[in-house]
């Protein structure tokens, strides 16, 4: 028994892996580096306000905000710790914030909260915070924020 | 007990399975063979760890160290072998599907070796351009990553960021890569770089093999490099969101749901447990894997009683016991471990009033027209789905023949059943609509990409054999 495919099937798959390939390629000579940081754009330069910190933790509700914080981050800081808080109220309140928290505060000397867009998140964060700084004699003292964007310093 | 104990019972299964599956078919050639471990082994292997390691977790085994990890691979290994030798020839031989045309065949080879090599660069490329990546997955993968090995405890730390990821990606077998890699000290970029070329070939092996056992011979290569010549491939093969591993678990777990039914021509079937696992871990791997295997196997339910090849209750309960393991983790992993799943965030009142919304309508259209229309700017698809909706329409005026009307669709209907599905849930959603349409339609396209391509080749391509097979018994082993 014997299967031929259609000739004129192969031809046209053939003919769209061409077309595919050249503008997979066309699109991968187009790409460039590494972006400016859309952080920028909203907050203006972290870099001066992160100088001379040996270590960052960076705290935020959405996912996609590691990779503008990756830019603006990464070039300043020795260590920076990457922390992210899961998209409920549920595990706000859980143990997984308060692991998170404690993590930040355990090495960085500085949290970098980001783009909270819901303000009950925020809270429940900065207490779960204040919590595990307290309990190691720290200090958490809030160096900037715009609504939005909140450092803190920890100090002793 | 010792949660090596479940790890060797894991990859010890995956191992019966593709020995089952891939040496158990003693007519199979070499090549074929080869062809169905590279489809079966990247994301069951995957997922299995991953399900094992989440599964010592939840009964408080903790986690497994390496030495367990290499113990666990060489037994499956050791039982595979065994399995290869003790175990005899099963079932009839399946039809020859013999080669097609040689022409075909070597123009086929020749356009996938070349748009392998593209793809190659396009990793390159994106290593030089962009080493930490440029998506979510991949920055989430490496800063975790990272995160537990400077914390000094890695390969625990990677059993960790398997269950306490991002929940729609517990498949992360880059932990379990990366906890060799620390050693090397290159982990933010070999990670991503090795996950996305292992399941690069695992979904263009499912690909050719599907379309090579329910397809004329001589286009598997070329459906393989239609998928891999795909721009959208390009993009997002590097830096891999396991789209492309749920693409490759969907094909194997369409065609053993295909020889279930179509058991005559299989010759061989793989057991139905192994395609229920699949089905398992394909809920396990991608939110979206729960719709899309839910949609395989109502597909099957239907198109089997349609044709009159009923699965019959044996073959059900196989598949409902292998996917059980896949199904109870997801469960467990979404109610006690992670954030929950996204359904009560669309269940909300404002639903009706966003079905309402005929911009709503409008928008979630045009996206899904741009990937059809050339030119309307989403060169991401490239001319894939302008030819396959063309090859579908010319199967569709030819009437496929019987066996391969039945294949087909069971390849083909869960993908536009999906796509109806992923335009409700567009419709729908809570997030911003123009957010969610950008950042996931052309996932979500990946994903299905194989299935449609091997649905349209079957239909066009398998007229001989319908007409000379002979009909096909009912019921599975």
């Amino acid at each position: 028994m014997s299967r031929r495919p259609p000739v004129a099937m192969v031809a046209a798959t053939l003919l769209a892996c061409l077309v595919n390939t050249v503008i997979a390629v066309g699109l991968t000579r187009r790409l460039d580096g590494p972006q400016p940081s859309a952080l920028e754009d909203r907050y203006g330069d972290l870099r001066p306000r992160l100088a001379g910190v040996a270590r960052v933790a960076y705290v935020s509700d959405a996912r996609w905000r590691f990779l503008e914080a990756r830019y603006a981050l990464v070039p300043t800081v020795l260590d920076p710790r990457f922390v992210e808080i899961d998209e409920t109220a549920r595990t706000i309140a859980g143990f997984r914030v308060e692991a998170m928290a404690e993590a930040a505060v355990d090495g960085p000397a500085l949290v970098v909260l980001f783009d909270f867009d819901r303000r009950a998140r925020l809270d429940a964060l900065l207490l779960e915070l204040e919590d595990a700084a307290r309990r190691r004699g720290l200090v958490l003292r809030v160096a900037f924020t715009d609504g939005r964007v909140t450092l803190l310093e920890i100090g002793g | 007990m010792d949660v090596s104990v479940l790890v060797v019972v894991a990859v010890l299964g995956a191992g019966m399975g593709l020995a089952d599956t891939v040496v158990g078919r003693r007519e199979a050639s070499r090549g074929e063979r080869l062809l169905a471990a590279a489809a079966w082994g990247p994301g069951m292997i995957a997922g299995l760890l991953s399900l094992t390691a989440f599964a010592s977790l939840v009964v408080g085994l903790g986690a497994a160290g390496r030495p367990t990890l290499l113990a666990s691979v060489a037994a499956a290994a050791i039982g595979a072998a065994v399995l290869h030798r003790v175990r005899p020839a099963h079932g009839p031989p399946a039809p020859r599907p013999g080669t097609g045309g040689h022409w075909t065949t070597a123009a086929g080879w020749l356009v996938l070796a070349a748009v392998t090599l593209g793809v190659g660069w396009s990793f390159l490329r994106w290593l030089a351009l962009r080493p930490l990546g440029s998506w979510d997955g991949m920055g989430i993968w490496t800063y975790r990553a990272l995160q537990w090995f400077r914390a000094g405890d890695a390969f625990p730390g990677v059993l960790r960021l398997l269950v306490e990821s991002k929940p729609g990606y517990p498949l992360l077998l880059p932990g379990l890569v990366a906890a060799e890699l620390t050693l090397w000290g290159r982990e933010t970029t070999v990670i991503p770089v090795a996950t996305g070329g292992l399941f690069v070939v695992g979904a263009a092996a499912a690909t050719a093999l599907a379309v090579s056992r329910r397809a004329p011979a001589a286009l598997a290569p070329a459906a393989a490099a239609l998928l891999l010549s795909t721009p959208m491939v390009w993009q997002s093969a590097f830096a891999q969101g396991a789209d492309l591993a749920l693409a490759s678990l969907a094909v194997v777990a369409a065609l053993g749901l295909a020889d279930l039914v179509d058991r005559g021509r299989s010759g061989a079937p793989a057991p139905a447990w192994l395609v229920g696992l699949v089905l398992g871990l394909m809920v396990w791997t991608k939110d979206e894997g729960a719709i899309l295997a839910t949609l395989l196997a109502g597909t099957a339910v239907v198109v089997s009683r349609v044709a009159r090849r009923p699965l019959g209750p044996s073959g059900w309960l196989g598949i409902g016991a292998g996917a059980a393991p896949g199904i109870v983790a997801t469960a467990v992993l979404k109610t006690s471990w992670t954030t929950g799943g996204e359904v009560g965030r669309y269940l909300v009142p404002e639903l009706w009033s966003r079905l309402a919304d005929p911009s709503r309508w409008q928008t979630v259209a045009s996206a899904f027209a741009a990937r059809l229309v050339p030119g309307s700017g989403e060169a991401l698809w490239g001319a894939t789905v302008v030819l396959l909706v063309g090859l579908a329409a010319v199967a569709l005026a030819r009437r496929p023949a019987p066996a391969a009307a039945v294949a087909a669709a069971l390849f083909g209907l869960p993908v536009v059943l999906a796509l109806a599905a992923d335009a409700a849930i567009y419709l729908i959603t809570p997030d911003p609509l123009e957010w969610h349409l950008r950042t996931s339609l052309d996932r979500l396209g990946l994903q299905l990409l194989p299935l449609a391509i091997v649905a349209v080749m079957v239909a066009l391509g398998d007229e001989d054999q319908d007409r000379a097979a002979a009909p096909a018994p009912s019921g599975v082993r």
